[in-house]
């Protein structure tokens, strides 16, 4: 009788046992390295690996790796030759008019072409379901691009073009165009009905029907994410680096906003804030995206390398060369920020490495680009619009 | 002899459709200047125009926002394009005949997939191109044409 006591409880009643759900799993490993097989040479470039199955199937699925993390963007996108070596077949979406929907997206090296196909996505413990994704159709086996997207050899849909198996997008947006592909009277040439025959029209899409930010979908930890990155061993050249890629911003206590040495700063309706170069009184629209290699911007004082492994990037005469550049919030979180960064000379980089921290170059004069050598040694919270973490709101980035 | 109401070889630009087919002239870099003509209510767009010293600016700005600038010197030739808006306008029209060069240098640049900013500069052509979903932002000039006293910065 004494020993059931102790078990139930000193006076015999059973204590009531709070039935404690476990926190959903968010963390997935980050790997900086050299790319997938067989499409390998990347730089400062960071992947993860997702599931992604048919919608409502637990068993028609494939595991793809090597899928490249960008804050810069919103949406999942998959090249079409991958899912086809895994045997996924995607079902597209149509429109009203029964024709498929295609996507053209277009960044500064090229445009990618494809149709919004609807998958159940899983990293760590969460999943999107019934997510839209872009398949980067490098095989075209669907509609031919219209003549807008990547017409003369600047579309890149192929894994050896993006040195990924996909683009997974978890930037400050829940959709990847958003209001303005919805409702507008000349429809932006974005989203496309393509007739069996190939044939594309630019179009309206609902929300709902958009590419879409994976994180958005999650029944948790869905208002943003945390990127955490080790210092580089070597800042010349690390062969890898392993950081995390964690869901949800102050949901779980593993991506707590810290009380103190926040830096947040407000993004527009576009999603970027500003900043000034090295003392050019200049306003340039900035972002911090992991999608981008380097710092990116222009100096005309500085030598852009001529030859070699990192022609086009910055080769300062006297190296390292020390600039800073003065980041700015738009709206309610305008706080300014004085980031202080040098650049290497990349020919003193170790060969066939594939982190580098002073790598900077590569930009035109119209933005400031934060790309991954901002990211090594910090750890950064992408807000998603219109979210509440903690006391802010998206959209923001913040380190 | 520029007319103030475009009906907008620009919307035709975002809307990839064929300003030619209608038989407008389009300027693209290097070329003459746009005759741009009324033709009806179904073309969204503004053309103003200013003039700076030893230069022109027609603007163009269409209901989405596109907003594209054409720069001419004295001659009337345009040497050099900006644009900025919610998507990338058609730089096989903005460019021109040199959008061949411009495809071959990304072709050309190292890790060319998912650059948000480039710069492409040869000695006849500077392309610069930046941006994403909702805000690109770019401009292209062909620095033997800029005018001598002609200042970049101010291509915006």
């Amino acid at each position: 009788m004494g020993l059931l006591s102790a078990c139930f409880g000193g006076n015999g009643t059973t204590a009531a046992t709070a039935i404690k759900t476990a926190p959903v799993l968010n963390t997935l490993t980050l790997s900086v390295d050299s790319g997938p097989t067989g499409a390998s040479g990347a730089i400062n470039h960071a992947y993860v690996s997702l599931r992604i199955c048919l919608p409502g199937s637990q068993t028609q699925c494939a595991n793809i790796d090597h899928v490249l993390l960008d804050t810069g963007s919103a949406g999942l996108r998959l090249v079409r030759s991958v899912l086809a070596a895994q045997s996924l077949a995607l079902s597209v979406e149509t429109d009203a008019q029964g024709h498929a929907i295609e996507e053209c997206v277009s960044f500064g090296g090229g445009q990618t072409w494809g149709p919004v196909g609807v998958a159940d996505v899983s990293m760590a413990g969460e999943t999107a379901a019934k997510l839209p994704i872009q398949i980067m159709d490098d095989t075209l086996a669907g509609a031919p691009p219209p003549p807008t997207c990547g017409a003369n050899g600047t579309l890149i849909d192929g894994v050896s073009g993006f040195n990924a198996n996909g683009v997974l997008g978890v930037g400050v947006f829940a959709q990847d165009c958003g209001d303005m592909c919805v409702n507008a009277g000349a429809p932006l040439p974005v989203y496309y009905g393509c007739t069996n025959a190939g044939v594309c029209s630019a179009e309206n899409v609902a929300l709902t029907a958009q590419v879409t930010n994976p994180v958005a979908l999650f029944a948790t930890d869905n208002n943003g994410i945390v990127i955490r990155l080790p210092n580089l061993q070597n800042a010349n050249g690390d062969a890898s680096v392993t950081g995390e890629l964690i869901f949800g911003i102050n949901t779980q206590s593993d991506n707590a906003l810290p009380a103190t040495g926040l830096t947040v700063l407000g993004a527009d309706t576009h999603g970027d804030f500003t900043a000034t170069y090295n003392g050019n009184p200049l306003v340039l629209p900035a972002l911090l995206d992991s999608g981008t290699d380097s710092f990116a911007f222009d100096d005309p004082t500085i030598a852009v390398c001529a030859s070699g492994a990192f022609v086009g990037y910055y080769c300062p005469a006297v190296a390292p060369q020390s600039v800073y550049v003065i980041s700015s919030g738009v709206g309610v979180n305008n706080a300014g920020s004085t980031v202080n960064f040098a650049i290497a000379d990349p020919n003193t980089f170790v060969a066939s490495a594939a982190a580098f921290a002073d790598l900077a170059g590569g930009g035109g004069s119209t933005n400031f680009t934060f790309g991954m050598p901002f990211f090594y040694g910090r750890t950064i919270y992408v807000g998603i619009d219109q979210r509440a973490a903690g006391a802010y709101t998206g959209p923001f980035y913040a380190y | 002899m520029i007319s103030r109401t475009c009906k907008c070889a620009l919307f035709l630009l975002v809307a990839g459709l064929n300003p030619l087919a209608l038989g407008r002239a389009h300027a693209g870099l290097g070329g003459d200047s746009a005759s741009v003509q009324d033709d009806g209510a179904d073309l969204h767009g503004v053309v103003s125009y200013e003039i700076g010293s030893g230069y022109s600016v027609q603007e163009i700005t269409a209901e989405s926002g596109m907003r594209v600038r054409e720069f001419l010197d004295e001659n009337g030739r345009v040497f050099a394009v900006t644009w900025s808006g919610p998507v990338l306008p058609d730089l096989r029209r903005l460019l021109g005949e040199r959008f061949a060069e411009y495809a071959a240098a990304l072709a050309a640049l190292k890790n060319p997939g998912l650059r948000r900013s480039v710069r492409v500069a040869m000695p006849d052509l500077v392309v610069e191109s930046a941006g994403h979903l909702r805000a690109y932002v770019g401009r292209a000039y062909l620095p033997v044409l800029v005018p001598s006293g002609f200042s970049l910065p101010d291509l915006r």
